[in-house]
């Protein structure tokens, strides 16, 4: 549709004007993935006319149309992570923090069986974004029940291991403990999913424990950070985007037992 | 910036209807999301445009206030005007305009709506 458009300024689409137009089309449609499709359609349609409009009107400047487009998406994303509709996208979000985070760390020299731990903790987030982000309105439960149950052993696994060093002990107390009880949060939630119909009283029990730990992880690896900066600023840097992750996942994991499960 | 309260209308939202309702007094019964933002924009003597994200969720909220109603134009209509396959949705206002504007002073009868109902020049349009 883009190529039907005309810049305003002589009889066809400008160059820029054309690669403006594909950003902001191509910045609405993801930004608008997972809403209903009858009002993600009628939302692209609206934005696009719009947009041509704009492109056509020989007041605009492509700077105020760019500026428009970024104040555009910068709103759209506040209104994805607040939007009261429930979807698996602002939680698959956090996970995407939490799993950058967990490479940051990963990289670093580590024994073998904390690799192996941060290796299976990888593969959940990853296994759990590709759902969520693939069914937003339902909890897929082969997807998350596989994802969960990864996630849960490398926790488990992550949280035998951990170093516990004497300067940043206390971290690293919290740390563990947020870690095996998300552990135990996701194991819950994996077997409340893998029950014939998905168990909501284990979900709603599992996705509780693991709601409280993200709190505690939170702290703990924004503890963690804190002590190392000064010394290793790249694990630091890890550490703060799980613990972002895990806050972000503190408001809106629990609203995930609102949706189906198929 | 006033915010929303349980039932009321932020400002952007306002701003909105009192444009909406100064295309009226020009004669103009429907209009779409694009003019209404030059409007305001050039009400308020600013280069930048309202945002889609605030101007369609905007207008979302007063139709589902029952303030403006919208519909989709067709297909040969749209070809009509030289916008093959580009559909534009049309927005008009659902009650009279004195009805509406009673509704406005009633809702947010004091500074920053009155301060439109002057700088604007809603002169016709009375309560």
């Amino acid at each position: 549709m883009v190529d039907a458009v005309g810049s305003g300024r002589g009889p066809g689409l400008t160059l820029l004007w054309g690669v403006a137009l594909r950003i902001g089309k191509t910045l609405d449609t993801l930004l608008s993935w997972g809403l209903e499709p009858s009002e993600r359609n009628a939302l692209l349609a609206e934005r696009h006319d719009d947009r041509c409009c704009e492109a056509q009107d020989p007041e605009s400047s492509i700077f105020a149309y760019f500026v428009r487009t970024v104040r555009t998406a910068v709103g759209d994303l506040a209104q994805r992570l607040a939007d009261q509709r429930v979807t698996t996208i602002p939680t698959s979000i956090m996970y995407v923090f939490v799993c950058i985070g967990t490479v940051i760390i990963a990289m670093r020299p580590i024994s073998t069986s904390q690799r192996v731990a941060y290796a299976l903790i990888i593969s959940g987030l990853v296994v759990t974004v590709i759902t969520g982000v693939r069914h937003p309105l339902m909890i897929v439960k082969k997807g998350m029940a596989a994802g969960s149950m990864l996630i849960s052993t490398g926790a488990f696994l992550d949280a035998a291991t951990i170093d516990l060093d004497y300067q940043t002990l206390s971290a690293d107390l919290v740390r563990a403990v947020a870690i095996s009880t998300l552990g135990g949060g996701y194991l819950l939630m994996a077997i409340g999913l893998l029950t014939q119909r998905g168990s909501p009283h284990m979900l709603l029990i599992g996705g509780t424990v693991a709601l409280g730990s993200y709190l505690l992880l939170a702290l703990g690896e924004s503890m963690w950070a804190a002590k190392i900066v000064a010394y290793a600023p790249g694990r630091a840097l890890g550490a703060a985007a799980i613990a972002i992750g895990a806050l972000l996942g503190a408001h809106s994991f629990g609203r995930l037992r609102h949706l189906p499960v198929g | 910036m006033r915010r929303r309260g349980n039932d009321g209308l932020v400002d952007n939202e306002l701003k909105l209807v009192v444009a909406a309702l100064r295309k009226h007094e020009r004669g103009q019964e429907h209009f779409y999301g694009f003019e209404l933002a030059k409007d305001i924009a050039a009400l308020e003597s600013s280069k930048s445009l309202m945002s889609h994200s605030t101007l369609y969720r905007g207008l979302r909220r007063l139709e589902d206030r029952g303030i403006v109603e919208s519909w989709w134009e067709t297909p040969e209509a749209a070809a009509e005007d030289g916008r093959e396959g580009r559909l534009r949705r049309y927005y008009r206002l659902s009650g009279t305009p004195e009805a509406i504007a009673a509704m406005l002073m009633h809702e947010a009868g004091r500074g920053v709506q009155r301060k439109w109902w002057t700088q604007w020049g809603l002169g016709a349009v009375r309560a």
